[in-house]
């Protein structure tokens, strides 16, 4: 069943430039599911998020939670954010400064009228659930930064709302922390079963907490799909590049594959049905090295003669290559434990077909 | 929104209310300027010296808050620039002569300039090169002294913006350009002077129409020379029968116009956001240079505009009569008696402590509302939000005296005739502050986070829950503050109050006026003192409530 619905909904801010920042979205959550608003700063994520909370006016469009229209731009109906039975954690956490933890936490469910036993116990089990049943009469002023950020999680679970909205809420931690209590939500989540939208600009976040993943450009979801398939098969160029797949080959189709790094060799047969221009693109760590005088592998793989190592980075059990393939510069990395080359090595790179991700028009057309 | 018609509602009816309040006695007023084709302009070019009248409030626009734009940036300057040692209390010292009333320190500057038995010029004429004159070499009476006095009691509010921009700023932005290599003078022109411009144009707009609408300089100290400015003649109005409206209007018709313009030009050159100058407290003064000069430039002005007045106060409220001399050994009590054991003056002091107390009682409430209202980007129609800023805006380009006559006029008539009762006082301090009352709610609000809020909706808050349990405890000391800061600022009100005064409701300032009048110096001084530390004690109240920061908030 799905939680959550939202159709064609349109944003706009009022001002000089008008922003549109969310520009017909569409998307459903499932029961149950936790799914990730992906993206770089400033394409609307919050926007969508807070629209779906009620604490904006969209221009456009429908939200319904539950099977019940929340807001519905063509009768000009919104419902009021603390209707709504949402759950909501701030980037800032956003816990009241005058209120203890105890206050806090139980503030949602006596707005909900809980009656008082039902209420501690809630409380009780909520702040257990997030490991902090001991900072109860604590005001937020004298509780860590994770700390708040647990507290704040916890206030927004308390009455086991429709939906959790979360805004970046690992984003003010430091790198240690945040992973920490990754893996807690995580755990979290997969205890208590609730649904939510967990905003990040960070894909390892996304990766690993969402049971689906869109991504967002300029307003608009780019791809929506199951983590692993919006990491194995990125949708779009844009998709690839968010997510950080460095290597990118322009590939004309005159007289055998040109590409901007030199003749492309190898097994060319699956391009026959391709027309130029192409993009393709490889993640760092799908590509491998061997010595420049090999000849190219003769079958599954893709391959480019001619390069050379500029730098070598030695990261951990990890070696980051930068070469430079015809003026073109491609990145490397391989397992430490491999053939290590040095800077001024000529080498050849190779690279199976199913890690080429190749572009037409914009579009996926491998594998 | 159709579930959003039913608030909307409320908020329609306080916009059309204080609506009513703000705008109509100004347009009523205004609408007898303009009929019978505009004769009041007839008669306005047929008072006598109406040329010197214009000329004068212009220059007094013009040239004090030129004055104060001047004295107050060099003193927010001065304070950044103060030892550690002192800092504190250099930063405030500025803000003191707010808390002297305006009528009171003019009065003390009367006692010590006066050219014949004032105490300053008595003393300068034991000089050996000044022994030979009769009288002077000051003479107060002068468009020259009016300037200088308007223009310094102006200078502690462009401190208030500029001091609050400085400290606003930080001291890492100046260290960043000094990082880059830039010399101290490149610093000043290409990072802080740029980074204060919006409070410096902010402040100077405020003077200027302070200065514009002066009421009380002018009314004191231009009177024995025939000195006047327009809204001195629109007071002069009002003391004859029957009261010339049209004519008012007339004289009351150029400040209106160029007080839109100014308020204009400001939202212009501002955008926004900014008209609403943020205060919040930073403190990042650590590596900065200091000089001990700059706490002896504001030790001066200090001593210039809150010492020596309350002296000369003081000393002339203790002596049996203003003669100009200083002799210790006659002190006496003599007028402090008189002045506490008249029924007219007692009732005068507790009249305006009355009136003020009702008013904020409902300004505070009205203008929390409001506030809030401007903050809502979602839950209430644009125009009506428009229209709230609108009502918050419009006092500021409206100088009391001015918007006094108009209420003066549209009390004394059917629908609303309350004049002569103490009501009038109440409706007319409540037009008057409600800007004020608003924007300083406003800014508690904006500084208060807006975040705190929708996080009460989303956990399911409704309206009350969320203003009962978090607005009103998180802004409880910006509303205790704003309140007694409004009561100063009322307790300190002159120029509407002398406007819609009767012989059955005196405040505290009209009272003093007619004493004035009557020549009755000692009790003038004695009235100005009441004054002081009737202030002195609601800046008090005010500071323990919403810490020393709230003092800026004058
Ligand atoms: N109140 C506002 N008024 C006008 N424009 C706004 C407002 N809030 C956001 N925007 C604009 O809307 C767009 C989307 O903003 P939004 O905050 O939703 O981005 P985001 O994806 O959450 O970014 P980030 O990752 O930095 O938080 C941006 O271009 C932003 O400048
Ligand atoms: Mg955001």
């Amino acid at each position: 069943m799905q939680e959550l619905k939202v159709e064609a909904l349109v944003k706009q801010y009022p001002g000089r430039d008008k922003v549109i920042a969310v520009n017909n979205v569409d998307i459903e959550v499932q029961a149950g599911e936790m799914l990730v608003l992906l993206g770089p700063s400033g394409c609307g994520k919050t926007t969508l998020l807070r629209c779906v909370a009620g604490l904006e006016d969209a221009q456009q469009g429908k939200i319904t939670l539950e099977g019940k229209a929340v807001f519905d731009a063509s009768i000009q109906f919104n419902q009021p954010t603390h209707l709504r039975d949402i759950g909501m954690v701030f980037q800032n956490y956003s816990l009241w400064p005058h209120m203890t933890v105890q206050r806090n936490v139980e503030y949602p469910l006596r707005a909900r009228g809980v009656a008082a036993s039902e209420r501690d116990k809630r409380v009780k089990d909520v702040l257990e659930v997030v490991q902090c049943g001991h900072l109860t009469d604590r005001l937020p002023a004298m509780l860590s930064g994770g700390q708040q950020q647990r507290i704040a999680l916890a206030r927004a679970l308390a009455p086991k709302p429709k939906i959790m909205l979360l805004d970046e809420p690992l984003s003010n931690l430091d790198a240690l922390l945040r992973v920490e209590l990754r893996a807690h939500l995580r755990a979290i989540h997969r205890e208590v079963g609730f649904t939510g939208i967990y905003v990040t600009h960070d894909q390892i976040e996304a990766f690993n907490l969402g049971t689906r993943v869109a991504v967002m450009r300029a307003g608009k979801i780019e791809q929506l799909g199951t983590a692993r398939e919006v990491y194995d098969r990125p949708a779009t160029e844009y998709v690839a590049k968010f997510l950080g797949i460095r290597n990118v080959l322009a590939l004309n189709s005159e007289g055998g594959w040109m590409s901007d790094a030199g003749r492309l060799e190898g097994d060319l047969g699956i391009l026959s049905a391709l027309k130029g221009p192409l993009q393709m693109y490889v993640r760092p760590n799908a590509v491998h090295m061997s010595v420049g005088s090999e000849a190219a592998p003769s079958g599954g793989s893709f391959s480019l003669g001619g390069g050379r190592v500029v730098d070598a980075l030695y990261s951990g059990g990890e070696i980051d290559y930068v070469l430079d393939v015809g003026g073109q510069t491609l990145y490397v990395s391989t397992h430490s434990a491999k053939t290590a080359f040095n800077p001024g090595d000529a080498v050849r790179i190779n690279f199976a077909h199913r890690d080429a991700l190749i572009y037409s028009n914009d579009k996926l057309v491998s594998g | 929104m159709r579930r959003q018609v039913a608030p909307q509602i409320g908020w329609l009816l306080i916009v059309i209310v204080v609506g009513f309040a703000v705008v109509w006695p100004i347009v009523q007023l205004q609408y007898r300027a303009f009929i019978d084709g505009g004769s009041a302009f007839t008669r306005m070019g047929e008072l006598p010296r109406i040329g010197d009248t214009v000329r004068t409030t212009v220059i007094l626009a013009f040239l004090s808050s030129a004055l104060a734009v001047l004295v107050g940036t060099f003193l927010a300057w001065c304070a950044s620039l103060l030892p550690r040692r002192v800092q504190k209390f250099g930063e405030l010292a500025p803000l003191l002569p707010l808390i002297v009333p305006a009528v009171a320190a003019v009065t003390g500057w009367i006692f010590l300039l006066s050219p014949k038995v004032g105490y300053l010029n008595m003393m300068l004429r034991q000089l050996p090169l000044l022994s030979g004159l009769e009288e002077g070499p000051f003479d107060i009476y002068t468009v020259k002294w009016i300037v200088l006095i308007t223009g310094m009691l102006l200078s502690s509010f462009v401190y208030v913006f500029v001091h609050t921009g400085l400290k606003n700023m930080g001291q890492e932005l100046e260290a960043a350009a000094a990082a880059c290599g830039a010399s101290p003078v490149r610093i000043l022109l290409t990072v802080t002077l740029p980074l204060l411009r919006p409070s410096i144009i902010f402040a100077a707009g405020v003077v200027f129409l302070l200065g514009m609408g002066q009421f009380t300089a002018p009314l004191l100290l231009g009177r024995t020379s025939r000195i006047d400015v327009l809204t001195t003649e629109m007071f002069h109005l009002t003391l004859r029968y029957p009261i010339d409206y049209g004519l008012g209007a007339a004289l009351g018709f150029p400040i209106l116009i160029a007080g839109f313009i100014v308020v204009m030009l400001q939202k212009l050159a501002l955008g926004e956001q900014r008209r609403y100058v943020v205060v919040s407290a930073r403190s990042k003064y650590d590596a900065r240079t200091t000089r001990w000069w700059a706490a002896g430039v504001i030790g001066v002005y200090l001593l210039i505009t809150t010492v020596l007045p309350l002296l000369a106060l003081t000393y002339v409220s203790l002596s049996p009569f203003w003669s100009g001399s200083l002799v210790m050994t006659e002190l006496t009590t003599r007028h402090w008696k008189s002045v506490l054991d008249n029924p007219v003056l007692v009732n005068a002091v507790w009249t305006s402590i009355k009136t003020s107390v009702i008013a904020i009682a409902i300004l505070i409430p009205l203008g929390f509302g409001m506030a809030f209202a401007l903050l809502q980007s979602t839950r209430i129609f644009k125009p009506i939000r428009m229209a709230i800023d609108f009502l918050a805006t419009l006092p500021m380009a409206v100088p009391a005296s001015l918007m006094g006559f108009g209420l003066l006029f549209a009390y004394t008539r059917p629908p609303i005739q309350i004049y002569g009762t103490a009501a009038v006082l109440v409706v007319t301090y409540i037009t008057l502050m409600i800007g004020h009352a608003t924007r300083l709610q406003f800014t508690t609000l904006v500084a208060t986070g807006q975040e705190f809020l929708e996080a009460s909706k989303a956990c399911g808050g409704g309206a009350l829950r969320s203003l009962l349990q978090i607005l009103l405890p998180l802004c409880r000391k910006g509303i205790g503050a704003t309140a007694a800061l409004t009561f100063v600022l009322l307790f300190h009100e002159f120029s509407a109050s002398l406007m819609v005064r009767s012989a059955r409701t005196q405040v505290i300032g009209s009272v003093m006026y007619d004493v004035w009048t009557g020549g009755v110096y000692s009790e003038v001084a004695v009235l100005a003192l009441i004054m002081v530390l009737v202030t002195v004690i609601g800046v008090m109240i005010a500071v323990w409530i919403g810490g020393s920061e709230s003092l800026k908030k004058i």
